[in-house]
């Protein structure tokens, strides 16, 4: 009963602490746009937009865009679920190669693929998404003979459509290092795993580690992709704008790019919608550490 | 002897893994310092002028990254016009269908020097090849062409391989060669600036832009860092907590809108990515502090009478962090060049008429359509390049100097 009590607190407290985070974030996110400098809003003072800006926050009141004209929610929508689909199964492909990868590794640690790999991978994490993108827009080009963008997803043929659909998520996985990152991780974890006195113990019992094993990998798993999503949205940026899919960071770059008479709800909305995703992710991570790691659940349970 | 043998080997392997790593990151960077004073100290003469997208000059990049058009016809004679000029009939072939010439031209040529192409002939019997249209001193010999372009030959110059099979069928492959007066190894873009020249002159938003962002992060972020796990108080959750809420933002975001609010200006940019990667540094100090507070070592200096200050600094954060601030630093400008070259690319950055490596990709991606790949290959080989040899130098810098690696 004492356990449960505990574990509800720790759970509110965790959801409070990335509910509160987002909101001091938006709010400071408010104040720096007023910074912005705007031919459009001279009259206004920095306090005023400000206010402004924090009331079209609070009242969730966005109204309509005046960049495209359709009203806010259905453009952060719409948008949202195309960057969500690019976070989801660009996260679902990072897992698919880089368990077993890690697990050969972790296993034949001085064997010469082993060896081979993690050079492999360490080099190919130094390019940067942005290049890695261009490289794979290039191969499309001059292999398939498709120019990956999004708009061939409705006007394309079904190769064309698998090709939109794949090709921005191998420019995301492989740039930037978060392959490499989150293998390194996952490999470390096992090694340490294997490493450890009580799972020799249980290995000289003839016992079976894998029960250990796989709940180690899916904590380290969910910590370090969770950890890594802030760094990953930023890449999908990238990508949206190489692969002309509109989504959140297509659109943060119309934002931006304009001189004057910003659409600062629109920003607004799509930067809470970008932080929400950042907060799930954040409240999962301490949530899994709450709830898988030994140290810190018996810890918080005493 | 195995045992030690092994032992031979494996130090001789460690030693060739530090020294490679380093030396490699130290080379790449000892070019890219090189380049940068280079690109100062010449500014706009570096780049040269030709014609517009021509392909590299080096054949071995022509051969890889340019497939040249080469037009082929069969020639046939219009009996009725005979005699009345014109008597040959053209019709083009697909490539699909048959192919004259097996192995592609070269096509550029500077003047003055050499040009010379053996064609592979594709028909199964054919007859000795003969040059239907040619610049002037272009010459066959054994099957070889072999020309030394003179001034007045710079230009696009047409060739035209004429030639017949058993069957008496006249076919003729046409391909140009543009010549130019300067070389240009890497090829020119749509403007017809040399790619080579541009590169040179890109390198500039790598060391100044690195060196900015890299201050602010390993020294104000190493301080706080440092401090905040030293003193175990209210401090270190403030800090703590500002770091946490910095890291949750998106890096690329902050930037967008530093670059808006400055008018993409890249050095307060990089003032922007400095303060984007304070939290990493600070945590990681904070981290690797925390460990040597708890160490003998320090209870011992403490009671030897040394000052708070002194432990902090000199034994914690000089002798025993300083492995990993280098580290961080050299990620600090890889992480600078990966930013200036993604904003620039997007058109946040670095504005035309400057140079950077990021404009150029993006002026490259738009020739992809054409297949004009070296705009694209060559800046994205250089940017990879810096972005690895920084990595590398971090990585040989804490193998040298971290103590436990030692």
């Amino acid at each position: 009963m004492t356990n449960q009590l505990t574990s509800r607190s720790a759970w509110i407290k965790h959801l409070g602490y990335s509910v509160f985070q987002f909101f001091a974030t938006m709010v400071l996110f408010c104040y720096l746009i007023t910074f912005l400098p705007d031919s459009q809003l001279l009259d206004k003072s920095q306090t005023e937009r400000f206010t402004e800006y924090l009331l079209i926050l609070l009242t969730l009141d966005f109204g309509y865009s005046t960049l495209y004209g359709d009203p806010i929610w259905e453009i952060v929508l719409d948008s949202g679920i195309k960057t969500l689909f690019l976070i989801l199964t660009s996260i679902a492909f990072i897992i698919l190669f880089t368990v077993p990868m890690s697990m050969y590794s972790a296993y034949n640690n001085d064997h010469i693929l082993s060896r081979l790999l993690n050079k492999a991978l360490f080099i190919i994490s130094s390019v940067p998404i942005l290049v890695v993108a261009i490289i794979i827009v290039a191969l499309s080009v001059s292999l398939l003979g498709i120019v990956p963008e999004f708009n061939l997803f409705y006007d394309g043929n079904n190769v064309q459509k698998v090709a939109v659909l794949t090709l921005p998520l191998f420019a995301i996985i492989i740039g930037d290092g978060i392959l490499f990152s989150i293998f390194e991780t996952l490999q470390d974890k096992i090694k340490k795993i294997k490493s450890e006195p009580w799972v020799k113990g249980i290995k000289a019992r003839g016992g079976n580690i894998n029960k250990h094993l796989v709940r180690g990998i899916t904590e380290s798993m969910i910590v370090s992709v969770t950890g890594k999503i802030s760094f990953l949205i930023s890449g999908i940026i990238v990508v949206e704008l190489v692969f002309n899919w509109q989504g959140l960071g297509f659109i943060l770059l119309d934002i931006f790019s304009q001189s004057s008479q910003r659409d600062y709800a629109l920003l607004i909305a799509v930067m809470a919608l970008i932080l929400l995703f950042v907060q799930a992710s954040g409240f999962i991570r301490r949530f899994t550490i709450m709830k898988m790691n030994p140290e810190k659940k018996y810890s918080s349970a005493a | 002897m195995k045992k030690r043998n092994l032992k031979v080997k494996t130090v001789g392997r460690s030693l060739f893994h530090k020294t490679g790593t380093l030396a490699l990151g130290v080379t790449i960077l000892s070019i890219l310092i090189y380049l940068n004073i280079f690109s100062h100290l010449n500014g706009e003469n570096l780049i040269k002028q030709g014609p517009g997208g021509l392909p590299p000059q080096i054949s071995l990049f022509q051969d890889l990254l340019y497939t040249p058009q080469v037009s082929q016809y069969l020639i046939e004679t219009d009996e009725w016009a005979s005699g009345w000029g014109d008597s040959e009939i053209r019709s083009q072939l697909d490539r699909d269908d048959i192919l004259l010439l097996k192995n592609t031209p070269l096509i550029t040529q500077q003047i003055g020097k050499t040009y010379s192409f053996r064609p592979e002939i594709g028909l199964q019997d054919y007859n000795e090849f003969t040059l239907n249209e040619a610049p002037e001193g272009m010459s066959v010999q054994d099957g070889e062409i072999t020309w030394i372009p003179d001034e007045n030959q710079v230009g696009e110059n047409n060739i035209a391989l004429r030639l017949s099979d058993s069957d008496g069928l006249e076919y003729e492959a046409v391909y140009s060669v543009i010549v130019t007066e300067e070389f240009f190894p890497l090829g020119t873009n749509r403007r017809g600036q040399s790619l080579s020249g541009l590169i040179v002159a890109g390198s500039k938003w790598t060391i100044v832009p690195g060196l900015i962002a890299a201050s602010i992060a390993i020294f104000i972020g190493g301080f706080m860092g440092a401090v905040s796990a030293y003193h175990k108080d209210q401090l270190d959750s403030v800090l703590s907590y500002i770091a946490d809420t910095t890291e949750s933002v998106p890096a690329l975001i902050i930037v967008f809108l530093i670059a808006a609010a400055t008018q993409f200006n890249v050095y307060y940019i990089m003032i922007g990515v400095g303060i984007v990667l304070l939290p990493s540094v600070q945590n990681i100090i904070r981290s690797n502090t925390l460990q040597f507070v708890e160490n003998q070592f320090v209870e011992s200096s403490s009671e030897i009478g040394f000052k708070d200050r002194i432990i902090l600094w000199r034994e914690i954060i000089w002798y025993n962090c300083k492995s990993d601030l280098i580290s961080l630093a050299t990620y600090c400008f890889a992480f600078s060049i990966l930013i200036e070259v993604t904003i620039s690319y997007l058109g946040l950055g670095v504005q035309i008429p400057d140079i950077s490596w990021g404009v150029l990709l993006a002026e490259g991606r738009s020739s992809l359509l054409r297949e004009e790949y070296w705009m694209t290959v060559f800046p994205a080989l250089a940017i990879t390049a810096s972005i690895l040899g920084f990595i590398f130098l971090g990585a040989g810098l804490k193998q040298k100097f971290d103590p436990k690696l030692k």
